[in-house]
């Protein structure tokens, strides 16, 4: 293994909220939620984070569009050289389920998501197409920082999108997971999560002076199971705990070094308490904890990448952003979940996501001053 | 060594240690129940669960048994690491049928809209709270499993159930291994393409 620095950068997203990371840090600091009601998508009208179609370039399939407008914003940063060694490891959860939903099963399988995107990167390498829930687009995050460290590539470009869908809205739906106002995740009266569409991406490189604007650097990562249920958390937190603890030992830091916590926070009533649970039993009781999902959505398969972007731009700038929707906080595990920003003297972030089947993924960010 | 053991499947044929069991009666979850039956495990809820895990749980269960590959190994550092081209399509297409002709969402169905639910199964049945990851491909490839391995090392796992599972319509395929770790090297990864192909 390589202990060279890996570093992160080119950072690239759109949401609800708008385009770029910056704005989407101003938004965040200055404005309100981008969750509407959605009306025509769902037998009833639902809070959802849908990106303005003029944000979008053309095309045929809105999940390609939503890759289209990061990655070709990103290739024009980076301009891969064919003699470099590039990785794409693309991340989703539903892929072109439209597809399904229009008779065209074939259409909507994953790999060929992540065949438009190769095909977008001019790469000849097959990509790498990570599927696993929630904790999609941070596990995929994971694989690539992991890939480097294996000295298997020299830079990797890293993708996450999910387009909304009424597959997915009805679905959570039926599960009573969504909240009938925008979510507020770690709040008290918290009633569900909101969902929302996305893509986000980011370049990594051991070579610092190959990506533009270098945000951060790769620290450690890992993914754990509960082990415990389908489609609800432990409620112990087993896995997130096992996948803390784990980055943590990885990068041989601990729980006190970690300056700020950027949760999952869904606004569900299980996921928030387990994380809670989970980040106490980690030493992670002190840390300025927040969820970003009040502002655009849960986004899926994206969500673990953009939510990374933000929190680490926020840091940054030594400032954690406010849980949007949370006023009076209520889960059982002791944690500091800020309901206004707040400025901190770390570095250090830890990101964390988990989803259905029980998974859990971690990693450690430090901040580029 | 460090492939200990493998399982195939394919189309109601499943091959583990040398030993295989056909059953080419009935449609596509009645094989799969069949070659479950045929290990004569009780566990109810495999005949519960979603076809591609299913499909995971019948090729991962010789790795689990007495004298099994992984039997005397800690649960807490076996790895998991499926690949899959049509993943949970079977499961989206029920799904979907169901809120295309009736407009009812059925949460039982949705459930296992997605491929990793199968790993969570694959958890669950044996206990496994360790690294793990779902990689959507073409068709299985050992060289495009190479960095996940290499990352389920990095994070500390000692073994792994590793393998290819297919399921869509009438058609159901496998092809599992348990992996040493601690031997394991790229050199290795033409005996796992090879498994691939056989199967």
């Amino acid at each position: 293994m390589s202990g060279a620095p890996i570093w992160i950068g080119a950072a690239h997203c759109v949401s609800a909220l708008g385009e770029g990371p910056r704005f989407h840090l101003q938004r965040m600091r200055d404005g309100g939620t981008a969750l509407r009601t959605v009306p025509g998508l769902t037998a009833k009208p639902m809070f959802a984070g849908l990106i303005p179609d003029e944000l979008l370039p053309a095309g045929p399939r809105r999940i390609q569009r939503l890759l289209d407008r990061c990655l070709l914003e990103l290739l024009d940063d980076l301009k891969p050289r064919p003699h470099e060694r590039w990785l794409l490891v693309v991340a989703t959860t539903k892929g072109d389920i439209a597809a399904m939903e229009q008779g065209d099963a074939a259409a909507s399988a994953l790999p060929l998501l992540g065949e438009h995107a190769r095909q977008r990167c001019g790469f000849g390498a097959q990509p790498l197409v990570v599927s696993l829930a929630c904790a999609s687009g941070t596990a995929a995050f994971i694989l690539a920082c992991s890939a480097i460290e294996q000295d298997r590539y020299d830079h990797a470009i890293v993708i996450g999108a999910d387009a909304l869908s009424r597959f997915v809205l009805e679905g959570f739906a039926s599960l009573y997971a969504l909240d009938a106002v925008p979510c507020r995740p770690f709040d008290a009266h918290r009633a569900g999560t909101t969902l929302g569409e996305a893509c986000a991406a980011v370049a990594i490189s051991r070579d610092r002076d190959r990506i533009p604007e270098v945000i951060g650097r790769w620290v450690a990562g890992s993914i754990a199971h509960d082990a415990n249920h389908i489609s609800g958390p432990s409620r112990t937190g087993e896995g997130l705990l096992r996948a803390v603890q784990n980055a943590l030992r990885i990068a041989d830091l601990r729980a006190s070094d970690i300056a700020a916590v950027n949760a999952h926070g869904t606004g569900t009533a299980y996921n928030d308490a387990m994380e809670s649970i989970a980040f106490e039993r980690c030493g992670l009781s002190d840390a300025p904890l927040s969820g970003y999902k009040g502002w655009f959505g849960h986004t899926l398969g994206a969500a673990g990448l953009l939510e990374t972007i933000v929190a680490v731009q926020a840091l940054r700038e030594g400032t954690v952003l406010r849980t949007l929707g949370l006023s009076e906080p209520g889960v059982p595990g002791r944690v500091n979940a800020i309901s206004a920003d707040a400025a901190v003297p770390g570095r250090m972030l830890l990101k964390t996501s988990s989803g259905f089947g029980g998974c859990n993924a971690a990693v450690i960010i430090e901040a580029e001053s | 060594m460090s492939i200990l053991a493998s399982t195939a499947y394919h189309d109601g044929a499943f091959t583990s240690a040398g030993v295989r069991f056909a059953c080419v009666d009935g449609d596509a979850d009645q094989r799969l129940a069949a070659a479950w039956n045929q290990l004569r495990i009780d566990y109810p809820r495999f005949h519960r669960a979603d076809r591609l895990s299913r499909l995971l749980l019948l090729s991962a269960a010789p790795f689990f048994e007495a004298n099994g590959a992984l039997a005397a190994c800690d649960p807490e550092t076996i790895g998991m690491l499926l690949c899959t081209c049509t993943g949970s399509m079977e499961s989206d297409a029920r799904y979907q049928a169901l809120l295309r002709d009736e407009g009812v969402a059925s949460p039982a169905l949705f459930v296992p809209t997605l491929p990793s639910i199968a790993l969570g199964e694959l958890s669950i049945r044996h206990g496994l709270h360790g690294s793990g990851v779902c990689l959507m491909m073409p068709a299985p490839s050992a060289s495009a499993l190479a960095p996940a391995i290499g990352m389920l090392k990095q994070q500390g796992m000692r073994h792994i159930v590793c393998g290819w599972a297919d399921t869509f319509a009438s058609h159901a395929r496998s092809a599992f291994a348990a992996i040493a770790l601690e031997t394991w090297a790229d050199t290795h990864l033409n005996q796992l393409q090879s498994l691939f192909d056989e199967h």
